[in-house]
């Protein structure tokens, strides 16, 4: 186990859904239009007559055993000495294991090049003592780089899981959430026992 | 070779934010936030991180275009010697048969809030008295109402928000519409702040809200009598601030009291225990400020409903004091010389009189598209800047028929939008990166030079450009026509018009403001001094009485469903929704419905649905939430205008204030009914 993994710490409680994260990493890493290393989801539920509403921003969790670089055919994948995991293009002959293969989806084939691509970590920024772009881009700080071996002296009220989120830590993903905290709400037509309806799509 | 260069996104936005741009071989490869804007922080927006795709977009047009016959599509490359020439003569042309301009139309806006854009009125007030478009669909209900309050619209500056201990955000979205207040908005949280919402969508910020409060759409005004009721009632008031510096009170008071709190709760939904713990909220927490956004404004009674807002911060005396006040928006950093708009038509030139022996301009109100055609003398000529009124004013079905009624539409914007459609001519402008401008923030009050950071792509030009080399091709055809100074260069326009500000900015030429970071210096806290600039001096309460205005808010119609137009994260009203990656990003445009509305009528998510009215109809994808209420449809503003104009069931319905200010009622987007059916 290497001795620091870089990972990234989420707090609902600040998320606006405002999407700069995604377009500050699509830019900063000139994609193509409509290809995201990032995602940001909505995520709706009910909690009693409460509707809890919150924001998910994810990308690769660069995992401590990254299931990727397990299945990678042509071993494309690296785990670097702080954790990050790396694609290397030269070496990836676009099968789309890893998409696959990823409990997160998080490499994709960009239709471009034909080669996946996934988030890097901004490992060449880290390298320069400076942030990644989507940490950067957050108005709110509600997106944080961390490490997660010295996670506890950093933020010690974290979670691993939020609702909504894919439960799956086989490949322990190196994210971190702070928990979700929800307000009151005085709803004119409150949601009733027998009402189910999740995750729509706003 | 890399060059960078500071620009600022000169966007209709609170954020005005400053923008490094890197440029290699003429060619801009990279655009990221400015740390050194005490604002943003150096972040930007997801539209801002977009701009090189607006910047090289594909549908761009970069030549002047003649289109054969309005809304064909049988568009003609021309050049822009032909193009000013047949406008000019057409100026030429009416002037000669009517004696005076009154039937050459101006529609400009806010497409960009760069100082330079003021050349456009400029220029139209020196060749004639004509008719000029005037109002705000923004802010024009809400100006007159803190204006008839207070005197002026003045506002704390953003970092004010922090020594509050009451933060609420009513008819408001800043998460998706200014997410770099909301980083203050949190850091108040955390110093012990609570923050309330009032909002009739659980909207991203409600949904981060200490206190969310749902609210029937339209009600506001009589939810805010209710709360000033129970701080009457039970002394939650600063009696002093009323008593010293108020003026109406007594009336005021007698209103409140023939309220009926039941009546308050029947109307705006919220039950009287909950508008009681709201008011005691408001009542014991000081300072308290109220960030009023464009929701309450955009119904029939906004105007009402922003005095009666602004009231109860009267009542609790939370105006002149730190962490109180109002945000809303003020113009005191726009004090601008007024170069461009002060200049005079020529000599002899005849408008409509002014009453006092002079001439002035015709007025016709915003989005009042209907009216140019039963106009005397009738509108033969419009010009449309930094303006798409066929995706932004209501009724789009009405603005395409005025439009193809007028004999010359000439359209001067980036790339064909729905209104260019319907022009005779396409003038191409360039983008903000293309010249020098000026951008001052209404929010933050920074002031940043834009610098130019590449060339105009292709033969766009700026739009000062545009209406400079017109004056000078007038002149030459018809001498003396137009007054514009065509010999001053953008510098000397730019200079000439910041001056006033100089002092305010601590600079002796706008061009120190490359590199740094300035504001123009306004008071820390408004109203400090209490003295407010109505005509009595005193803060006027709102006197109107209650009772009848609480019935008249009640709606009745063919149509059971409030639409309720909403602002998304991805576009800025009709602006940045060409984007491939905005259309990605926010998926393709739905309506939103309530599970239970869905149920009623069949529909489940992504089931396609009309939504229909008196106007129209437009077909569109459903998407279930709970977070819409079930007699609320909502459809995001000016996303997939392809296929889907949303103002085409949009009705045009007259708020109840906006002239004083802006010269014309502001326009309820919020009040269309609308039902629904699959199809």
């Amino acid at each position: 186990m290497p001795r620091t993994q870089k990972g990234f710490l989420f707090d609902p409680n600040r998320c606006l859904g405002c999407r700069a994260c995604i377009m500050a990493c699509a830019a900063g890493k000139d994609l193509p239009p409509g290809i995201y290393l990032r995602h940001v989801t909505r995520q709706e539920f009910r909690k009693g007559t409460q509707i809890i509403q919150y924001y998910l921003s994810t990308s690769c969790n660069h995992c401590v055993n990254p299931e990727c670089l397990r299945l990678c055919p042509e071993q494309a994948f690296r785990k670097r000495r702080d954790g990050i995991v790396l694609h290397d293009l030269s070496k990836c002959n676009g099968c789309g294991d890893c998409t696959r293969s990823c409990p997160f989806e998080a490499p994709i084939v960009n239709p471009t090049t034909g080669k996946a691509i996934k988030c890097d970590f901004c490992y060449d920024k880290l390298d320069e003592g400076e942030i990644p772009f989507c940490v950067a881009a957050c108005p709110v700080q509600a997106l944080r780089q961390i490490d997660i071996w010295h996670l506890k002296s950093q933020a010690p009220d974290t979670v691993k899981r939020l609702h909504g989120i894919i439960t799956l830590q086989i490949t322990r993903p190196s994210i971190r959430y702070h928990a979700l905290k929800s307000g009151k709400q005085i709803l004119r037509d409150p949601v009733r026992k027998g009402d189910e309806y999740e995750n729509g799509n706003l | 070779m890399e060059f960078i260069y500071n620009n600022i996104c000169s966007s209709d936005c609170r954020s005005s934010c400053r923008i490094k741009t890197k440029v290699q071989k003429g060619r801009i490869i990279s655009i990221q936030g400015d740390p050194i804007d005490e604002f943003t922080l150096g972040s930007l927006c997801a539209k801002g991180y977009a701009h090189l795709q607006r910047i090289y977009a594909p549908d761009r047009i970069t030549y002047p275009m003649k289109q054969m016959g309005k809304g064909t599509g049988n568009w003609v490359r021309i050049s822009w010697e032909q193009a000013l020439r047949e406008i000019a003569q057409k100026l030429i042309e009416i002037r000669a048969k009517h004696k005076t301009l009154l039937p050459v139309c101006l529609n400009k806006y806010l497409g960009t809030m760069g100082l330079l854009s003021r050349s456009i009125d400029g220029f139209f007030n020196s060749i004639g008295y004509i008719t000029l478009m005037t109002g705000s669909p923004c802010v024009a209900t809400g100006v007159d109402a803190l204006t008839l309050s207070f005197g002026a619209c003045k506002k704390p500056p953003p970092e004010d928000m922090l020594n509050a201990g009451l933060i609420v955000i009513w008819g408001c979205n800043p998460a998706w519409t200014t997410p770099h207040q909301m980083r203050l908005v949190f850091d108040a949280r955390e110093k012990g702040a609570t923050v309330v919402v009032i909002d009739p969508v659980l909207t991203a910020t409600a949904a981060r809200s200490d206190l969310y409060v749902q609210i029937k759409p339209g009600t506001d005004w009589a939810l805010a009598r209710g709360i000033a009721k129970i701080l009457v009632e039970e002394n939650l008031m600063d009696q002093q601030f009323v008593a010293e510096n108020t003026n109406g009170w007594e009336s005021c008071k007698n209103s409140l009291e023939q309220l009926n709190l039941d009546e308050v709760a029947s109307a705006t939904e919220v039950p009287v225990a909950e508008i009681k713990k709201l008011a005691h909220l408001i009542g014991n927490t000081k300072p308290m400020t109220i960030w009023l956004g464009a929701g309450v404004q955009h119904t029939s009674m906004g105007g009402q409903g922003f005095r009666a807002i602004a009231d109860l911060a009267a009542i609790t005396g939370n105006i002149g004091i730190p962490g109180g006040n109002i945000h809303y928006g003020t113009f005191d950093s726009w004090g601008f010389a007024g170069e461009f708009t002060s200049l005079e038509p020529p000599d002899g030139s005849k408008g409509i009189p002014d009453g006092e022996g002079h001439y002035q301009h015709r007025q016709v109100g915003t989005g009042r598209f209907a009216e140019l055609k039963t106009m005397d003398p009738p509108i033969d000529f419009l010009w449309v800047a930094s303006h798409n009124p066929v995706a932004q004013a209501p009724d789009s079905n009405a603005v395409k028929q005025a439009l193809a009624s007028i004999e010359t539409v000439v359209v001067a914007d980036l790339s064909l939008t729905s209104t260019a459609r319907y022009a005779d001519y396409f003038l191409p402008v360039a983008s903000h990166y293309e010249y020098e401008d000026i951008v001052v923030s209404y929010w933050d009050y920074g002031a940043a030079v834009n610098q130019k950071a590449i060339e105009p792509l292709g033969e766009s030009k700026s739009d000062f450009e545009i209406m400079r080399e017109l004056a000078v091709v007038l002149n030459k055809l018809a001498p003396g026509f137009s007054t514009f100074p065509t010999d001053r260069d953008a510098t000397q326009w730019l200079d000439l018009e910041m001056k006033p500000l100089y002092p305010k900015l601590g600079i002796t030429h706008y061009r120190e403001l490359i590199n740094q970071y300035r504001r123009v210096d306004l008071p820390r806290v408004p109203w400090q001094d209490r003295e407010f600039l109505t005509p009595s001096g005193k803060y006027e309460f709102l006197t109107a009485p209650c009772t009848p205005l609480i019935h008249a808010s009640e709606e009745v119609g063919d149509y059971p469903f409030r639409l309720l137009p909403i602002r998304s994260f991805a576009t800025l009203n009709s602006q940045y929704r060409n984007f491939v990656s905005m259309e990605e990003l926010s998926g393709r445009s739905k309506v939103l419905v309530n599970p239970k509305t869905a149920l009623s009528k069949g529909i489940e998510e992504g089931t396609r649905v009309k939504v229909y009215n008196q106007l129209g109809e437009i077909v569109l994808p459903a998407g279930l939430s709970n977070c819409i209420p079930p007699d609320i449809v909502s459809v995001y503003i000016g996303c997939d205008a392809k296929e889907v104009e949303l103002n085409s069931i949009i009705a045009l319905i007259d708020t109840d204030l906006g002239q004083l200010c802006s010269g014309a009622k502001g326009l309820a987007f919020n009040n269309t009914f609308v039902n629904l059916v699959r199809v």
